[in-house]
């Protein structure tokens, strides 16, 4: 895995990628190798539709919203193997000399908001809540019951009153929760 | 003496250690009466029986050759001299009292057990201070000492044994299950993989390690016997494993984090899985004989490890969906349903038991399995019960099991040998810290959560040992080993070496370490759904990455087969796929409503038959009459005054249009208000502290509670704007909403909602009616009915009120429950002033003590009701101006209604400005004649009592 990908990655791509992921050399190389077997069409991109061949982000209820913000960087509906790992460094574990890395806890977070905030426009309306409600919860539900949940959600989040849950708002409700560990992956070495 | 150490023991005794002292002596005395033949006659104690009565019979042991005792009674009653009472005539003669201990003396041993007991529990938690010195199982552990002092010095050792079987058949079980149901899932299978190494890996390197260390040191001829090595690792495999019951009783008080938590009372369940087979095969190969085992006993032993555990787990799960799957169907049996949860898991553990399966792994595998299940289906009011009569159960053996274990060290059968127990010790310490090191480095690998050295620390120190072993070793026979006195003597003085030294240093360490506490807090709604999300997220991520990593993918996946598969084959309603998520909601709208009912005493008053509606009502009644200089009550006019009344001059009340939503929420405002209501004016003087300031009339909860509404009203608002506009054509026809079916009533109701406050005063008081038959016969309700039915009657209630009103009194601010109640009237209020005093002072107006409280409505009602002249607008109005305002800042709204509220507000209320026929205040009036027109019984949701009433008034 680890020959193939460096002959296909340029050594000062493989510094660059490590200066800005932290990701090790390994690490690199595995996830390329991840890359490369997701990318079914040798294109050397991953488009969306190869992210959902993945059985089980197919099933996953928010898989839509995942690949989604995957392609939030992107603008021609492609990443390639550069942006693919720069999301992925988000997940990785906060070390404590690391200072404003892409894995910060704010960008944990704020991939985190990109689960909900659907027409990108950085706030969280009722309906946005509410589909992504819909989403979590299944579609059997009454519209009143989750709409009720869904005000209550906003209530205690908005702290400004708009009826929005900004991104200042989200992080704050979330204040109390270990985010650092909850969206952490421990990558392999 | 005995009484002098317990005295001293406690340092401060109080009444309640004096009592608890006599209460024990009374139990030990009442325990003697079964033991001795007691003869009234001669006022002796014949003691022989006991002196030289076998002692090693217990509790279980009935005595049926013991005579019917305490006969005195006859003869005395009769006059008769007590010289002439002998053996003949006892058997002849009818006793009119017998004593017969014997009969009960088996449970009525086990219920005083129990009692003292709670009494040694309540004393712990009375007598200040110890607390903070020592654990509760080191009391009770002393207490248990104590009272075994007693008893053997009275010669009475034998009562309270803990023998194995007691042990493990009735005690065990309900610490168990109760750990395994209230198990935090989550964290336990997110450490799965840590906890089973600990479990395991530990156990055996434990067993094997000590085992080999004490036989090796036994080579050195220390002890002054003879140790074989099987013998040493049989007792190893005992004192190996960590106790449930000692960890559990010493970590609750600790409060550490809950992975540290977890990993060491996980461990402490599982590691019985381990120790149970050790324990089997030692047993085993020590029957057989050091030489005649052979390899593939070795095998054996190893195999039925891995059947010992993982059938165990297989049963446990087994009973568990078979609980749940029962529990389906208990919905109408409510009173039976926990009770399934505790049979069941008794049943598993026993079934584990029959094939020398690992019982504790079956009932916490059974409770935690039934958990995910089982509460889904439960009412709540089962789960209430559930939830304490475990705790209890469990509270309860477990100390028993300390106290046992106390009263169990005081036998004349030990057997001392101070380097045998100094050994064990030391090893038991040593391999301990050893093995979690080893283990934690090579775990930290691969967790992600690192076990740091400070927790490393606190798991070796927190291997407590306790009743377990205890119990087990007293299994061992004496046949195939000698030394069995030594282990009992030895497993003790570890136990108490682990509860006493350990159990006592180990809070004061973690305070010390500064080990992360736990913070539990229940989560609000915004962390429920994120956290849920998140982790979706993070398993999409997982399955991205595609290596194997986390268990986070594998959750989600189980997760989705379990909502595809298993729910709906095991729960009643298994729609939902996150039910998480709406026991978060529910509980927290269940806190607010409590909330609101404590916050909100004086919602409904001193008084509950004044609201803010009937006062609203009377004062702009009252500020009419003056304006037009005649009191309207003498008014020529018929119809204008009937105008007057069914003007429904409350906005409130007019913008009221509830949603389900908002009738779930009254009804449920209802349910605790009615519950709640009398303890909470007891109580009152408690609030006192949240007293808010003149300045600030809003107390943040309420502002809260406005926001909550605002939003649903909001949303109501734009949905009801595109029904208006369907709807209006509708309605202008002769169809009224009086003559709607309950379904289409609510559809075309096209007024906003607006603050529930107000509204909710009106459903108590059509509570208040529909609990007590209506003598007048005016308006039944039934609160249990369907939401769109109550719909129907608020409708109705409120032009009823209006117009029983004005029925009995024009001018009165009775409510539905003064004129249909007539015992809910303070007096015949005929006259003039008596209405008029009850106008502008409400009768609690001058009980200054009920007037501080802060809610919404009492900050209202009090200034209105200092407003010394009565012409200026009260605060309400400008109150709800503001909101209005601020409404129509957020929505362009063209509603016609908000304007006449403004008007309203603006303008000082004139006969005038009723005549709006706007949406707001006009439909009122526009439904009730076209109510009054269409008279067809049949259609109507009220019953005719009201209609004659109205025709009397109309008569008027």
């Amino acid at each position: 895995m680890g020959n193939k990908s460096s002959l296909v990655l340029k050594p000062e791509e493989w510094e660059e990628i490590k200066q800005e992921t932290g990701f090790t050399q390994n690490q690199i190389s595995r996830l390329y190798g991840r890359f490369t077997s997701l990318d079914k069409m040798n294109t050397g991109t991953l488009g969306r539709e190869d992210f959902l061949r993945i059985p089980e982000l197919a099933i996953n209820p928010l898989g839509d919203r995942i690949v989604h913000a995957f392609f939030s960087e992107s603008l021609d509906g492609t990443i390639n193997f550069r942006q693919f790992v720069r999301v992925l460094s988000r997940f990785r574990r906060i070390k404590e000399s690391e200072k404003d890395k892409l894995n910060s806890r704010e960008e944990k977070l704020r991939f985190a908001f990109r689960m909900y905030d659907l027409d990108d426009d950085d706030k969280i309306s009722r309906d946005e809540l509410l589909a992504v409600l819909h989403m979590l919860v299944g579609v059997d539900i009454s519209e009143e019951q989750l709409a009720s949940i869904a005000d209550r959600t906003i209530m205690e989040a908005d702290t400004d009153g708009d009826r929005l849950i900004s991104f200042e708002e989200f992080c704050a409700t979330l204040e109390r929760t270990d985010i650092e560990e909850k969206m952490s992956i421990r990558f392999l070495h | 003496m005995i009484p002098i150490m317990y005295r001293t023991y406690l340092m401060k005794p109080s009444i309640f250690t004096s009592v608890c002292l006599i209460f024990i002596l009374l139990a030990t005395l009442t325990v003697r009466a079964d033991e001795s033949k007691f003869h009234p006659a001669t006022g002796s104690l014949d003691r022989h029986e006991t002196v030289t009565g076998n002692s090693e019979q217990h509790l279980t042991t009935s005595r049926s050759d013991v005579p019917k005792v305490g006969s005195a009674g006859v003869p005395s009653l009769l006059g008769e001299p007590s010289e002439h009472l002998n053996k003949n005539h006892k058997s002849h003669r009818y006793h009119v009292a017998t004593v017969d201990f014997s009969k009960v003396s088996t449970p009525y041993i086990i219920s005083l057990w129990i009692f003292v007991a709670g009494l040694a529990k309540i004393g712990f938690y009375v007598t200040p201070k110890i607390g903070l010195i020592c654990p509760e199982s080191c009391v009770l552990v002393v207490v248990g000492v104590l009272i075994g002092l007693l008893l053997f010095f009275t010669g009475l050792e034998h009562v309270g044994p803990l023998t194995s079987e007691v042990f493990f058949l009735y005690m065990l079980p309900p610490i168990i299950l109760d750990a395994g149901y209230f198990m935090p899932n989550r964290l336990f299978f997110d450490n799965m993989a840590s906890i089973l190494m600990y479990a395991v890996v530990g156990t055996v390197w434990n067993a094997l390690t000590i085992g080999f260390s004490l036989w090796g040191v036994g080579l050195t001829g220390l002890y002054g016997m003879d140790m074989p090595l099987l013998d040493t690792l049989l007792f190893s495999s005992i004192v190996s494993a960590v106790d449930p019951v000692a960890v559990l009783a010493v970590f609750e008080e600790i409060h550490v984090n809950e992975v540290l938590y977890i990993l060491v009372f996980g461990e402490s369940l599982l590691n019985d899985a381990v120790t149970v087979v050790l324990y089997h095969i030692f047993d085993a190969y020590t029957e057989m004989g050091q030489e005649h085992i052979i390899t593939i006993d070795y095998v054996f032993g190893v195999l039925s490890f891995f059947i010992s555990s993982l059938g165990g787990a297989f049963v446990g799960v087994l009973w568990g969906l078979l609980a749940s799957f029962l529990s389906r169907f208990t919905y109408r049996v409510l009173i039976i349903e926990p009770l399934f949860i505790f049979v069941f898991g008794y049943l598993s553990y026993l079934t584990s038991e029959i094939f020398h399966l690992s019982g504790i792994v079956a009932l916490t595998f059974c409770g935690m399995t039934m958990k995910n299940y089982v509460e889904e289906n439960i009412s709540y009011k089962s789960h209430i019960t559930l939830k304490y009569a475990m705790k209890m159960l469990a509270n309860t053996s477990e100390t028993i099991i300390f106290m046992f274990l106390g009263v169990s060290t005081v036998t004349d059968e030990h057997e001392w040998n101070t380097w045998f127990v100094v050994m064990t010790i030391l090893f038991c310490s040593i391999y301990r810290s050893i093995g979690v090191v080893i283990q934690t480095w090579f775990l930290n690998y691969f967790r992600l959560h690192k076990v740091n050295k400070v927790e490393q620390f606190i798991m070796a120190y927190g291997g407590l040992r306790g009743a377990v072993a205890f119990a087990l070793v007293l299994v061992v026979s004496e046949d195939h080993i000698p030394s069995k006195k030594m282990m009992v003597t030895t497993i003790i003085a570890v136990v108490y070496f682990t509860v006493f030294l350990q159990g006592m240093t180990i809070g004061p360490l973690v305070r010390f370490l500064r080990v992360p506490k736990s913070n539990k807090t229940k989560p609000t709604m915004n962390e429920r759904v994120h956290t849920i999300s998140i982790d979706h997220l993070m398993a999409g991520i997982e399955e991205i990455v595609g290596h194997l990593v986390g268990n986070r993918h594998l959750r989600d996946k189980f997760k989705y087969h379990n909502n595809k598969f298993i729910r709906p084959l095991l729960t009643r309603n298994h729609q939902v796929r996150e039910p998480k998520i709406f026991e978060t909601y529910s509980k927290l709208n269940l806190a607010d409503a409590i909330n609101l009912v404590s916050q909100n005493v004086n919602v409904r008053g001193k008084d509950p038959s004044i609201s803010l509606a009937s006062l609203i009502r009377t004062y702009i009644q009252n500020n009419l009459g003056n304006c037009s200089d005649e009191p309207i009550r003498h008014s020529d006019n018929v119809f204008s005054r009937d105008e007057l009344n069914l003007l429904n001059l409350d906005i409130s009340e007019l913008d009221y249009s509830p949603t389900y939503k908002d009738l779930a929420d009254a009804e449920l405002h209802h349910n605790l208000s009615d519950l709640m209501f009398k303890p909470v004016k007891k109580t009152v003087r408690r609030y006192s502290r949240d007293l808010i300031d003149e300045d600030t009339p809003f107390h943040h909860k309420n502002r809260m509670e406005l926001r909550h509404h605002q939003n649903q009203l909001q949303n109501v608002r734009a949905r009801n704007k595109k029904k208006m506009k369907n709807d209006s054509k509708q309605n202008k026809n002769t169809l009224s909403r009086w003559n709607l079916l309950p379904g289409e009533s609510e559809r075309s109701d096209k007024d906003g909602a607006s603050l529930n406050n107000s509204e909710t005063i009106i459903h108590m008081e059509n509570l208040d009616s529909s609990d007590k038959p209506a003598p007048s016969g005016a308006v039944t309700f039934t609160i249990e009915e369907q939401n769109h039915t109550t719909l129907s009657q608020d409708i109705s209630d409120e032009s009823g009120m209006s117009r029983n009103s004005f029925s009995s009194t024009p001018l009165s601010s009775r409510t539905i429950t003064e004129t249909t109640l007539p015992w809910k009237r303070e007096e015949d209020c005929n006259d003039e002033s008596c209405i008029r005093k009850q106008l502008e002072f409400p009768s609690w107006v001058e009980n200054t003590e009920y007037n501080t409280y802060t809610s919404l409505s009492s900050n209202v009602l009090k200034r209105s009701n200092t407003d010394d002249d009565g012409n200026d607008p009260p605060d309400v109005f400008r109150l709800l101006q503001l909101k209005e305002l601020h409404e129509k800042e957020k929505e362009s709204s063209k509603n016609q209604r908000l304007e006449t509220d403004d008007k309203f507000n603006n303008s000082k209320p004139h006969e005038e400005d009723f005549d709006v026929t706007a949406a707001g205040g006009g439909e009122v009036l526009q439904e009730t004649t076209t109510r009054d027109t269409s008279e067809n019984p049949l259609e109507l949701r009220r019953p005719t009592p009201l209609k004659t009433n109205w025709k009397n008034h109309m008569s008027l």
